[in-house]
């Protein structure tokens, strides 16, 4: 069996694309159930808050403690390659933003309400549109998408600010979490 | 310079094995997600699945997920260590610029 220089070069083209393809997809795969997850946690968090204000502080410390909980049973559920691979630095990534987020609050601090509704969503969307130039457009477009209706939300809408977030935020990585599915 | 593997280089084969190959560890892809990465048909990639099977190169694994069949394709350590040596090959035609 012979193959040529033009047919080698094509075959190493079509190897990387798949490989491309296939991390892609892993990652899709492996991410929209977190996003679903987080999704109904962070509309929880905002439909608690909007109920209940004066415990809005220990009701989004309990939900993130579940959700760093759930985020690792479902790195668990992906079996043991997941969690030396993707999964495991998933993990670190929440850690990181959770360690900097907790970070730029105490800075920033004292921040009203409205503008730490608006903080943690924001800055998670700002790592999914910097996770997206690696990880595919897709992150981008959630992350952009979901920014421009929270600070819309935080402009104009009013009293129900937090109901519009519990809606933009949490169904749209419900959302988001459902189309990747499909995708991945 | 090691020999082309005639199993490997077939187009679709190749496109197989790369997907496969880029899974970590132990881990294996739906036969309906295998055939949407690498754009076959449903008979089209068992028949190439079947060919790379024989060779011992990917292990399949029919189970139920629910009431539901499902086909589950992964590379075997030979499957790797075969396609490793063909990229290698490759990249060493391309490398002495000839074929």
């Amino acid at each position: 069996m012979s193959i040529d220089r033009d047919d080698a070069a094509a075959s190493l083209s079509d190897i990387a694309s798949i490989e491309r393809r296939t991390r892609e997809r892993l990652i899709y795969d492996r991410s929209s159930s977190q996003l679903i997850l987080w999704g109904a946690l962070v509309a929880t968090g905002y439909l608690s808050a909007y109920a209940a204000p004066a415990h809005a502080n220990i009701i989004w410390l309990g939900l993130g403690a579940v959700g760093l909980a759930g985020s690792a049973l479902l790195r668990a559920r992906h079996g043991p390659s997941d969690r030396r691979g993707i999964g495991r630095n998933l993990g670190y990534a929440q850690l990181v933003l959770f360690a900097y987020g907790a970070l730029l609050t105490w800075l920033l601090w004292p921040m009203g309400n409205r503008q730490l509704a608006a903080f943690w969503p924001i800055l998670v969307m700002f790592c999914h549109v910097l996770a997206g130039l690696w990880l595919g457009r897709f992150f981008i477009y959630l992350g952009a998408g979901v920014s421009l209706f929270i600070v819309a939300g935080y402009l104009w809408a009013g009293p129900f600010y937090l109901l519009w977030m519990a809606a933009v935020v949490g169904g749209g990585l419900v959302a988001s979490g459902v189309s990747l599915r499909r995708l991945g | 310079m090691s020999g082309a593997n005639e199993v490997i280089h077939q187009s679709m084969r190749l496109r197989i094995m790369a997907a496969l190959n880029t899974l970590p560890g132990e881990d294996a892809l739906e036969f309906t997600r295998l055939r949407t990465l690498v754009g076959a048909t449903d008979g089209n990639l068992g028949a190439h699945l079947e060919t790379l099977d024989r060779a011992g190169y990917i292990a399949v694994e029919k189970l139920f997920v629910g009431r539901k069949p499902q086909t589950r394709v992964k590379a075997t350590p030979q499957g790797r260590r075969a396609f490793a040596e063909h990229v290698a090959y490759l990249r060493e035609i391309l490398d002495s610029g000839g074929g």
